[in-house]
C-alpha cells in the first residue's frame, strides 16, 4: 500500500496536528506490535507532543502512546 | 462443589488486577501503569456452587508475545487451556482493546467481555449497545467498574454462564477476504496431516493464521521444513499482491472488522477534546520543565520524609526507652546478665533501633503509592527518555528504577516488561543504585547525627540524586562495553492521570509497612541476635589490664580528696561517709551529730547551687538557645549573679561545695568511665564480630570506617536495615553506661561528618541485599550476572567512598 502520497514520517508532524497513518516502514515484529496497539494504516494520529528532541506523544482513538524518535522516523502519514 | 477455571487477560492497565482483587478478595498490587503485573497470580472465588480458580494475568496487546511478562500471559492461554477467559476491556479505549479480543476469538476459546472502566466511558459520553457486541464477538458482554467493585456479580454469572454452555452464541470467524481465506484453508489441509496432536491442541485455523503471521513460537512448534518454506511461499505470493506482509493484512481486516461492529454498537456523543489529563501533561512533560519538575517532586517528598516523621519517630524511640528500663528493672541495678544484655542491647537495640524508623518508611510508600497510582509513573518514563536514550537505554528502563525506590526485588521482577534482552539486563544490573526503602533507616539515622536541621531534606535528596545518577552512568558503562548493540524501540501506552483513591493508597502503604515490620519481626530479628552473640562472644576471662586494680585506685583517691576537703572545712570524717553525704545520701547525713550545722549548710548550699545550675540548662534546652547568643550571654549573667548572691553567705563553704561538684566529683566519674570503655572495648575486641571487624580494618579505613561500621556493614548483606540495628548492637553493648543515649549521640561523638557522608555512599553503592542477589540471579538465570551484580557494585562502592573520603581528608570537609 504505499503509494505517492504516503512520503511523510510522522517525525515531520507538528504538535496539534491530526494525520492518517499509511504504512510502517520497519521489520515485521515492530510493524505487528504497532498494529497491537492500534497503529495500522488508517488510523487517525493526532500528534500531541513533539518537541523536535526526545520522544513523541499522539493519540489514537482514546488512547495515548509515548513513541521513541526511532520509532516515528519509521511511520509514514498523509 | 463444581471447579472451573478461569483466565483474566486483556490490555495493560485495563484494570485486570482490580477485578481479580474483587472477586478473590486479595490485595495484589494495582497501579496505573501498563506493566503492573509481570507474574501469573492465581486465587480462588466460590459463588453458588462453583469453585471457580481465578488467573490474573500479565497484560499484552496480542497473542504475538515480545516480552516476558508477554509471554507469561500467552503462554496461560495457549498451554494450559482455562475452561473460561475474561478478557478485561477498557470500554473508553475499546478499539484498541479489542483487537486482542479478535485473537481470542480465532483461538476459538470460551469468552467473556467485560466492559471495564464503564465510568470512564460514561464521562466521555460513550454508549454501548450490548446485545449487539455480545452477538458480533460471540459472548456476553458485562460492563464493570472495577476500582467500585461494580458488575462483580454480573460478572460471575456470565463466566458460569459460559462455562457450563448455557450461554449459546458462538462467535463467528473473521472473514479475512477471498485471497486470505484460500490460502489459510490451504495450509490448514498441509498442517491437518502433518501435525495431527498440534492442531487438534490449539485449533487448524488459528496455527494457519499464526504460521502466515510468522509467529516464531508456532513455527517452533512446526520444526517441519516442509511445512513452514511451503508456507512462506504462500506468505509471499500474499505480499506481492497485497504489497504488505499478510500479518499486516491481517492487522488491518481484524481492526476493519472491530471498526464495523462498533459502527453499530458503539455511539460517541461527545467529540474527544482536551481534557485535564492533557492539561497537566503539557507542564509536566514539558521539554525544559520536566526533569525540573521531577526532582522538585522528589525533593518534596523527602523534605516531608523528615518534617513528618520526625514527631512520631520520637514516640516509639521514648517507647522503646521505657520499654528497656522496664525489661531492665526485672534485674538488680548494676548486675549484669546475658539474658539482659540480649533483650536490652540485642533486641531493643537491635530491632528497636529498626522499627523507628517505620514513619519514614510509612512516609516514603506513600509517596511511591502516589506515584504509582496517579499515572506520573508513565510520565518519568517519557520525561527521561531522553537522557536514557544517551546511555543506550530507552524511557521505560526508567520504571524499573522507579519501583527500585521502593524495594530492587519488584524492581528487578518489573524489567520483564522490556523486550530487548540487553536492555533488560543493564537495567537489572543498576537497579540496586536506586536507593531502595531498606536504606532509607540508614540516611534517617546518619543525617540528623551530623548535618544540621535544614539540610536534611537536601541531603537525603542528594543521596537519592546520586543513586539516579550513578545508576545512568553504569548503565552507559555496561551498555557500551558488556552488551553494544542498539536498543529497541520504544512503544509504551500513556495512561490518563487518575486521582489515586484513599483506599488504595491505604492498602499500598498498609502492605509496606506491615512488611517492613514482618521484616523487623523475624530476619532483622534472628540477624540482630546472631549479631547481638557474634559482639558478646567468646567472653574475655583475662584481660590486659587489670581493671579491678585501676578501678579501686580511682576510687581511693577519690575518698582521700573528699576526706582532705572535708578537713579544710574542720569536719573529721570517715571519708566514705563524707563522700556519701556529699552525693546527698540524707540517710548518711542523719547519723552523725557533730558539727551538724555545717554539715548541714553544706548540703543546702550543695543544694541550691544544684538548683540554679538545673534551671539554666532547663531554660536553655527549653527554648532552644544556642550558645554565643545574646540571650544566652544574660542567662549566664543571672546564673552568676544567683551564684554570687549563695557565695555570699558563707564563701568558705561555697568554695569547697564548687571544688567538690565542679572538679572532684566529675573527674572521678570520667576516669571510672573510662576504665570501663576501656574493659569493654577489650572485650569487643576480642569478640567473634570484633576480631573479624579488625580482619577486615586494612580496607575500611581508606573510607574512614572503623571495625564496628565493618561489621554492620557485613549484617547490612543480609538485609540493609541491620546496619541500623547492628550500630545500635554494638553501641549498647560497647558503652558502659546505662543512662540510654541515643544512638545518634554516640555516632555524634565518634565520628565526623565525612564519615557519616561515606557510610550513606557506600551503603548506596555496595551489594544489595541477599534477596536481591537472588532475584537476579532467577531473573538472568545465571549465577554469572548476580556475581557480577554483586561484586561489581561492592568493588564500585568500595573505590568512590575511598576516593572521597581521602579528597574529603586532604580538603578538610566536613570534619568537626
Ligand atoms: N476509573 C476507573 N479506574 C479503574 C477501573 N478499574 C481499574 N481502574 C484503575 O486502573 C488502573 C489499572 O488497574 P490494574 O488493575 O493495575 O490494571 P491491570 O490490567 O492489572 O494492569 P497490568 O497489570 O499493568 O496489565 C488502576 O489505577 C485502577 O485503580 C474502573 O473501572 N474505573
Ligand atoms: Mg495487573
Amino acid at each position: 500500500m504505499q503509494n505517492e502520497k504516503c512520503q511523510i514520517p510522522l517525525t515531520m508532524v507538528g504538535e496539534g496536528e491530526r494525520v492518517k497513518l499509511c504504512g510502517v516502514n520497519a521489520g515485521r515484529c515492530l510493524q505487528c506490535r504497532l498494529a497491537s496497539m492500534g497503529l495500522v494504516a488508517g488510523a487517525e494520529i493526532q500528534v500531541v507532543r513533539n518537541s523536535f528532541r526526545g520522544p513523541f506523544v499522539v493519540k489514537v482513538g482514546n488512547c495515548r502512546l509515548i513513541l521513541g524518535r526511532g520509532v516515528t522516523h519509521k511511520i509514514m502519514v498523509e | 462443589m463444581k471447579k472451573i477455571t478461569v483466565a483474566l487477560a486483556g490490555n495493560p492497565n485495563s484494570g485486570k488486577t482490580t477485578i481479580f482483587n474483587n472477586l478473590t478478595g486479595t490485595r495484589q498490587h494495582v497501579g496505573n501503569y501498563p506493566g503492573v503485573t509481570v507474574e501469573k497470580k492465581e486465587g480462588v472465588c466460590r459463588y453458588q456452587e462453583y469453585e471457580i480458580k481465578i488467573v490474573d494475568l500479565p497484560g499484552t496487546y496480542s497473542l504475538t508475545a515480545y516480552s516476558t511478562e508477554e509471554i507469561i500471559a500467552r503462554n496461560f492461554i495457549i498451554e494450559e487451556k482455562p475452561d473460561v477467559i475474561v478478557d478485561i476491556l477498557d470500554a473508553s479505549n475499546l478499539q484498541r482493546n479489542l483487537y486482542l479480543t479478535t485473537q481470542f476469538m480465532e483461538l476459538g476459546v470460551p469468552l467473556v467481555l467485560a466492559l471495564n472502566m464503564a465510568d470512564v466511558a460514561k464521562a466521555r459520553g460513550i454508549k454501548f449497545d450490548l446485545e449487539k457486541l455480545s452477538h458480533f464477538f460471540g459472548a456476553p458482554v458485562i460492563p464493570t467498574v472495577g476500582n467500585r467493585g461494580k458488575g462483580m456479580d454480573e460478572l460471575l454469572e456470565a463466566i458460569i454462564a459460559v462455562a457450563t454452555g448455557k450461554f449459546k452464541k458462538k462467535h463467528m470467524p473473521i472473514n479475512y477476504g477471498k485471497e486470505l481465506e484460500n490460502e489459510i484453508n490451504n495450509i490448514e489441509k498441509i498442517i491437518s496431516e502433518k501435525k495431527k496432536n498440534e492442531c487438534r491442541k490449539y485449533g487448524a485455523r488459528w496455527v494457519a493464521i499464526k504460521l502466515l503471521e510468522n509467529d516464531e513460537e508456532v513455527r517452533r512448534l512446526f520444526n517441519s521444513q516442509e511445512v513452514l518454506s511451503e508456507v512462506d511461499e504462500r506468505a509471499r505470493r500474499l505480499e506481492k499482491l497485497f504489497g504488505d506482509p499478510p500479518e499486516i493484512i491481517l492487522a488491518d481486516r481484524r481492526y476493519g472488522f472491530i471498526s464495523g461492529a462498533c459502527q453499530e454498537a458503539v455511539r460517541s456523543t461527545v467529540e474527544s477534546r482536551y481534557t485535564m489529563s492533557d492539561r497537566i501533561d503539557s507542564i509536566v512533560t514539558n521539554r525544559v520543565l520536566g526533569i525540573p519538575i521531577f526532582l522538585g517532586l522528589m525533593y518534596l517528598v523527602f523534605q516531608l520524609t523528615f518534617t513528618l516523621g520526625d514527631p512520631p519517630m520520637g514516640w516509639i524511640e521514648n517507647l522503646f526507652g521505657w520499654l528497656s528500663e522496664i525489661v531492665a528493672s526485672w534485674w538488680p541495678a548494676g548486675s549484669e546478665s546475658a539474658l539482659k544484655s540480649l533483650l536490652i542491647d540485642g533486641i531493643i537495640g537491635g530491632v528497636g533501633g529498626v522499627v523507628v524508623f517505620l514513619p519514614n518508611i510509612l512516609l516514603l510508600f506513600l509517596a511511591i503509592a502516589v506515584l504509582e497510582d496517579s499515572g506520573y509513573m508513565a510520565r518519568a518514563a517519557f520525561i527521561m527518555d531522553r537522557v536514557m536514550h544517551k546511555i543506550g537505554l530507552h524511557g521505560k528502563s526508567f520504571i524499573p528504577m522507579l519501583i527500585g525506590f521502593g524495594c530492587s526485588i519488584p524492581a528487578i521482577m518489573a524489567t520483564r516488561t522490556l523486550e530487548n534482552e540487553k536492555d533488560r539486563l543493564t537495567t537489572i544490573l543498576v537497579t540496586p543504585l536506586m536507593s531502595c526503602g531498606a536504606r532509607l533507616p540508614i540516611y534517617a539515622l546518619i543525617i540528623p547525627a551530623f548535618f544540621p536541621t535544614k539540610l536534611y531534606g537536601p541531603m537525603l535528596w542528594t543521596i537519592y540524586v546520586v543513586g539516579i545518577l550513578m545508576a545512568i552512568i553504569m548503565a552507559k558503562v555496561i551498555r557500551s562495553t558488556l552488551f553494544k548493540g542498539a536498543s529497541t524501540p520504544f512503544v509504551m501506552e500513556l495512561p490518563p492521570y487518575r486521582l489515586p483513591t484513599l483506599r488504595g493508597i491505604l492498602i499500598h502503604v498498609w502492605e509496606r509497612s506491615w512488611l517492613y515490620l514482618k521484616k523487623a519481626g523475624t530476619i532483622i530479628l534472628a540477624i540482630s541476635i546472631v549479631l547481638w552473640a557474634a559482639t558478646n562472644y567468646p567472653k574475655k576471662s583475662v584481660y590486659e589490664h587489670d581493671y579491678g586494680k585501676m578501678l579501686s585506685s580511682i576510687e581511693t583517691e577519690y575518698l582521700n580528696r573528699v576526706g582532705s576537703l572535708g578537713e579544710k572545712l574542720g569536719v573529721t570524717l570517715d571519708p566514705q561517709v563524707m563522700a556519701a553525704i556529699l552525693e546527698g545520701d540524707k540517710d548518711a547525713l542523719g547519723e552523725i551529730s557533730t558539727r551538724k550545722n555545717l554539715l548541714d549548710e553544706i548540703v543546702r548550699m550543695e543544694s541550691l547551687i544544684q538548683e540554679a545550675k538545673k534551671q539554666f540548662m532547663t531554660t536553655i534546652e527549653v527554648q532552644g538557645i544556642e550558645e554565643g547568643t545574646a540571650e544566652y550571654r544574660s542567662l549566664q549573667d543571672q546564673l552568676a549573679n544567683t551564684l554570687e548572691k549563695i557565695k555570699g553567705n558563707n564563701p568558705k563553704v561555697y568554695d569547697a561545695v564548687i571544688a567538690y561538684l565542679e572538679e572532684i566529683k566529675p573527674q572521678y566519674e570520667e576516669r571510672l568511665m573510662e576504665i570501663e570503655n576501656q574493659k569493654k572495648a577489650e572485650e569487643l575486641a576480642y569478640s567473634l564480630a570484633g576480631r573479624i571487624g579488625h580482619l577486615l580494618e586494612p580496607i575500611l579505613r581508606p573510607m574512614g570506617f572503623d571495625w564496628r561500621i565493618g561489621t554492620a556493614l557485613i549484617g547490612a548483606f543480609a538485609a540493609k536495615e541491620v546496619f541500623v540495628a547492628q550500630m545500635g548492637i554494638v553501641y549498647s553493648v560497647g558503652e558502659a553506661d546505662e543512662e540510654s543515649e541515643t544512638l545518634r549521640k554516640r555516632l555524634q561523638a565518634s565520628y565526623n561528618p565525612l564519615i557519616g557522608f561515606c557510610i550513606m555512599l557506600f551503603c548506596l553503592i555496595s551489594a544489595p541485599c541477599m534477596a536481591t542477589i537472588a532475584i537476579t540471579k532467577r531473573e538472568t538465570n545465571s549465577w554469572k550476572w548476580a556475581m557480577v551484580q554483586l561484586v561489581g557494585l561492592t568493588v564500585l562502592a568500595w573505590i568512590i567512598t575511598a576516593s572521597v573520603y581521602q579528597i574529603g581528608s586532604i580538603l578538610e570537609i566536613g570534619f568537626k
